[in-house]
């Protein structure tokens, strides 16, 4: 806060001593006035504001002492009036339990005075209860009671000799003590020394006790019934116990507050058919077959099994009622209220109801919506289906009368029309099986998942388009491939074919190739084409019902083929890739998982090579063979191996392949024998002219000497037929890894 | 555009005409009705005209208000503007009562004239807690301290906050509205009870140095200087704050106070001007004899800032805050050239108010403060 710098000088550096000293005097002066006149002159605005700052302290002190001592006022007050009000209500409390109590009482501070009482308190003495009030000293009230006409004095005592046993007892600590009032009355006193040295009484009125106390001692009870006495009132049934002759012999508490009989029953004694009667004039069951059942089971004397039957009584108290014979040929019956166990039961048995009911109930709606549902699909795709079958059939009709119609004699004109008609025909056909194939992908079902060489699908894909492809000019070439593949035949010819025929009917110059490649576990089926290529904006529409790419040198198509690919796609599970240059073609690939067919093979031989430490990937063999299965043979080997065969039957159509693909293979393998008088060995030297020392085998059959050198001096291997495949395979490895 | 207010009403016009300014105040004030309207008034407002509008606008409740050397709009410093300030009814009540000169001479009445208006805003609200007075002084009638006096027995606890009218910087004649016209070297004391919690403060941003001087010669009726350290005041000021006495400016006065140091605690006495004769005239009372020590600021954007902060620390932001600010503080202000800053702080913390020739604080007449009353948003189960 304080500035680094010195304090500048109160005095003049540069003044003279004697001036210095003026103005030190000058200071002092006006210092010294200033001390003492503090507080004179009237108002001055100065002084004011000293004391201002001073009453200011002062205030702000005070408002906060005052705050304070405002705070711990309040603190106190609250809490007095806490206590207070916990007082008043534990004192209410207090009156309010007095009162629920049955029997009479009253408290005595130690000095003698009643503070409180209930309202029970002597209540049976109307000549005292009326001067019962806080104040009432001991003695006055012991001295009330005494004279009181209610009072029987015992013995010949008077009144005076029992006021004073009474004091008497006061000064012990706890007493109880009967007395007797007039007509009967008996009441028990206890009285108990309060903590604080007041006195509690608690009045209750044994009247019943002792008069029934007098009848027990009036009776002759000999021990064992005391036992089953006492052992009956602890059980929490109702029993009653009846002799051979169905004489009521025992019964406890339990059975009298249950069934209620009247009192006058309750005898030792009374017969069991005088309950019956008793229950059948008081009407209190709901149904009388139960009782009838205990009546009945009574009355069967002998051999009677253990009865448990249900009373239902009108105030809907159930009773479990059992019943066995005694050793002694009598019997016992025990009732139990099971009221609230029926009621717990029927609860949740209610409960267990309504949640099953509503299970069923939602799994019918359910079940409706999903039949709803599966019932329009297939009413849809039924429709379908039958819709462009049913068009098929007039269809099929049409096409024979104009095959019919093509082979009279007709006009230029006629003919022409006739073609057109035809044409037109044509494409409703293409059209209506593409709406069939559609509806039969919809349905989703009728896909079947086998294991086929993929050759089956390929071969006659090439036979199939390659007239159509030469009409318009195009090159159609299919690389075939020894794998299985495992998807849905028909489906994934659907697909291919698909695919070739749209490449065809897109490309207008150049060609079309078909081929397969291994990609990691899968085989990739590619279509290339060297077509006018889709628009990046316009290649997911390709995929739709009716898309077409709006170009106008495009031949006719329906729109359907690339729906019907993604949608066999979809349902085999295969992915489904597109990659298109505009100007350059358009490749589509699709996935499809494959079968090695080489380790069966190997497991018939029951050996196993080497393990294949290097794969053939990449390699391009180039295979020249004239018998197709020998062809596919080798075609499938390579492939097992990772590379990537390409055929040929004869020289020249290796070198159209060659030409096409732009790719020099990396190894020829020639048949000696080739189809009209051609040599393997003579192909070989003309494609190494055309494309350079391509490394070579030869195999054959032929072991003559001469071939043999012939092949050596050439530089090209000899392999001799029937083929072993490790030594091909340990050649190519030499290839790949020259060192 | 500018928060214009929650609770409190906030509104700013730099219209010069009387009757626009009023048309702009009135619609940004909004429809409430008000217990009291406080305008602060840039001196070029100020005529018989804006006070005829101003009757003519708020017949209803009373307007009280005060030139300016500056005003504190709802977005920060301003000039030639008029700023108002509304106290919704729903919120406040409040009890206004204009202490004429002569009535001020006399003495007699005022302060039962205030307990007379703490009862009336007690009966009005009795379930209110919030208290504070207002008032307005006379900027150039120097008796401030002569007021809060009469004032202040009645008053007794309850917190007080103002300031002194100003000119500008012209410090020629300043003027006070209440009771529907302008009025001379009069005081306004409002007294406002409200449901809002409230806190009344005052913060300088000054520090004592090891520099101090002793007045010598003192005209304290008229707050003026003319001898320290026994020789003439302007030039040994200028010594004692390290300037040249021909250097002496408004800006050397707001960056180098004096201060006097009573109960313990020091209080900046501002220097208003120098006279022709090289007296010094005060803001604040003086008297000769008196100790005065060299003040040193802090960082005025920081320490305003802390200052904010402060005030957000127990109740959290408040609705508004009504200001009075030291002209002295402006001129330091400009002079670091931290208007943007300080006008964006004040914004953002709801300021509005005026600049002073003098604050009140409590009984303090004081200086070079910011002095004024917080309000915050009235407690939960308080709210309306």
């Amino acid at each position: 806060m304080h500035r680094d710098a010195p304090a500048v000088p109160l005095l003049r550096p540069d003044d003279d001593q004697p001036r210095q000293i003026d103005k030190l005097q000058r200071i002092v002066d006006v210092l010294m006035h200033r001390v003492e006149a503090s507080g004179e002159d009237g108002f001055n605005s100065y002084a004011h504001f000293q004391t201002a700052v001073a009453l200011e302290a002062q205030v702000k002190a005070r408002t906060r002492d005052l705050e304070e001592a405002v705070t711990l006022l309040n603190q106190s007050r609250a809490r007095l009036a806490e206590a207070k009000a916990e007082a008043e209500t534990a004192r209410a409390d207090l009156s309010n339990a007095l009162e629920a109590v049955r029997e009479g009482f009253a408290l005595f501070a130690p000095d003698g005075h009643l503070i409180m009482s209930n309202r029970r308190f002597a209540r049976m003495l109307p000549d005292v209860v009326r001067h019962i009030k806080p104040g009432l000293l001991f003695e006055d009230y012991t001295r009330l009671v005494s004279e009181s006409a209610e009072l029987v004095l015992p013995g010949d005592g008077s009144a005076e000799a029992w006021r004073r046993n009474r004091l008497r007892r006061l000064r012990q600590f706890h007493a109880d003590f009967v007395v007797e009032l007039k007509d009967d009355r008996w009441i028990q006193v206890s009285q108990q020394r309060t903590p604080n040295g007041g006195t509690a009484i608690l009045q209750t009125e044994v009247t019943d006790m002792v008069q029934m106390e007098r009848r027990e001692r009036d009776k002759l009870l000999d021990d064992q019934a005391r036992l089953i006495r006492a052992t009956l009132d602890h059980i929490n049934q109702g029993i009653c116990i009846f002799d051979a002759d169905d004489r009521l012999a025992a019964w406890n508490d339990q059975f009298f507050a249950l069934m209620t009989p009247p009192m006058d029953l309750m005898r030792t004694g009374t017969g069991f058919s005088r309950f019956v009667d008793h229950f059948n004039t008081a009407h209190i069951f709901r149904s009388l077959d139960a009782p009838q059942a205990v009546v009945d089971w009574v009355a069967e004397r002998r051999n009677r099994e253990p009865l448990r039957v249900e009373f239902q009584r009108d105030d809907d108290t159930i009773l479990d009622v059992f019943t066995d014979m005694t050793p002694d040929g009598g019997f016992v019956i025990c009732f139990t209220d099971v009221t609230k166990e029926r009621a717990i039961t029927a609860a949740l048995h209610e409960v267990n109801e309504t949640l099953e009911q509503r299970v069923k109930e939602r799994t019918a709606e359910m079940q409706k919506a999903r039949d709803a549902a599966e019932h329009a699909n297939t009413s849809k795709s039924r429709f379908l289906a039958a819709a462009s079958h049913d068009l098929l059939q007039p269809l099929n009709a049409a096409k024979l009368f104009i095959s019919t119609l093509e082979e009279t004699e007709m006009s230029e004109l006629q003919a022409d029309v006739t073609a057109r008609v035809k044409s037109a025909f044509d494409s409703v056909e293409t059209i209506l099986s593409a709406l069939l194939d559609i509806s039969k992908l919809d349905a989703g079902t009728s896909a079947t998942i086998s294991v086929f060489p993929l050759y089956r699908l390929l071969t006659p894909l090439r036979e199939e388009f390659q007239a159509i492809a030469a009409e318009k000019g195009l090159q159609f070439h299919v690389v075939d491939c020894g794998l299985e593949v495992e998807s849905d035949a028909s489906y994934l010819r659907r697909i291919i074919q698909n695919l070739a025929s749209n490449a065809i009917a897109y490309t207008t110059s150049g060609k079309v190739l078909v081929g397969a490649r291994r990609k990691g576990s899968d085989l990739l089926i590619e279509v290339h084409d060297t077509g006018p290529g889709i628009p990046a904006d316009q290649q997911e529409r390709v995929f739709h019902e009716f898309q077409r790419i709006e170009r106008q040198d495009t031949a006719p198509g329906m729109g359907l083929g690339l729906t019907i690919v993604r949608r066999a796609c979809d349902l085999l599970g295969h992915d489904l890739m597109m990659d298109s240059t505009e100007g350059v073609g358009t490749r589509f690939a699709v996935r499809v998982p494959f079968r090695d067919p080489a380790p069966a093979a190997r497991g018939q031989n029951g050996l196993r090579t080497a393990p294949k430490i290097t794969s053939l990937a990449g390699m391009i063999p180039l295979i020249i063979e004239n018998e197709a299965e020998v062809r596919l043979g080798m075609m499938a080997l390579l492939d097992s191996w990772g590379a990537s065969p390409i055929e040929a039957t004869n020289l020249d159509e290796a070198h159209a392949l060659i030409k096409e693909l732009g790719v020099v293979p990396d190894v020829i393998l020639a048949d000696y024998h080739l189809d009209q008088g051609e040599s393997g060995l003579h192909a070989i030297r003309e494609l190494r002219d055309a494309n350079g020392p391509i490394p070579s085998v030869l195999i054959t059959a032929n072991r003559s000497e001469q071939l043999s050198a012939s092949a050596e001096e050439e530089d090209v291997l000899l392999l001799y037929k029937p083929l072993q495949p490790t030594r091909l395979r340990s050649y190519l490895n030499t290839l790949l890894n020259p060192a | 555009m500018p928060d214009l207010g929650h609770v409190v009403r906030r509104a700013v016009t730099s219209a010069p005409a009387p009757d626009a300014a009023l048309r702009e105040l009135k619609s940004q004030l909004g429809q409430e009705r008000f217990a009291l309207v406080v305008v602060f008034i840039s001196p070029t407002h100020l005529s018989n005209a804006l006070a005829d509008e101003i009757n003519a606008s708020f017949p209803d409740f009373p307007v009280i208000g005060c030139t300016t050397a500056g005003e504190i709009a709802p977005d920060g410093f301003a000039d030639d503007t008029i700023v108002a300030v509304g106290f919704p009814a729903s919120h406040f009540c409040a009890s206004v009562r204009l202490v004429t000169d002569a009535e001020k001479e006399d003495g007699a009445g005022i302060a039962e004239a205030v307990l007379d208006q703490l009862s009336e805003v007690a009966r009005a609200a009795p379930d209110w807690q919030g208290e504070f007075a207002f008032m307005l002084n006379d900027g150039m009638a120097r008796n401030e301290d002569r007021m809060v006096s009469l004032i202040n027995p009645a008053l007794g606890t309850v917190p007080l906050f103002g300031g002194s009218a100003g000119d500008g910087l012209s410090f020629h004649e300043t003027a006070l509205f209440a009771e529907g016209t302008f009025h001379k070297r009069a005081s306004v004391l409002a007294i406002f009870r409200t449901r809002c919690r409230i806190k009344v403060f005052r913060f300088d941003h000054f520090g004592p140095t090891d520099t101090r001087m002793v007045v010598t010669r003192a005209d304290p009726e008229r707050r003026l200087v003319s001898e320290i350290n026994a020789e003439p005041a302007a030039v040994e000021y200028a010594r004692m704050v390290g300037k040249d006495p021909g250097q002496l400016s408004p800006f050397v006065f707001a960056a180098s106070p004096v201060m006097v140091k009573v109960g313990g605690k020091y209080h900046v006495r501002a220097i208003q001007k120098v006279e022709e004769n090289g007296d010094l005239r005060f803001f604040s009372a003086i008297d000769e004899g008196l100790v005065l020590t060299v003040a040193e600021p802090e960082d005025i954007v920081t320490h305003l800032e802390q200052a904010m902060d402060n005030l957000a620390a127990t109740h959290g932001k408040p609705d508004t805050i009504v200001a009075c600010e030291c002209i002295l503080r402006k001129l330091e202000i400009d002079q670091i050239q931290a208007r943007r800053r300080i006008s964006s702080i004040l914004a953002e913390n709801r300021v509005v108010g005026f600049h002073t020739y003098g604050e009140q604080f409590n009984m303090l007449h004081v200086n070079q403060t910011f002095t004024g009353v917080a309000i915050y948003a009235p407690e939960e189960a308080d709210a309306p």
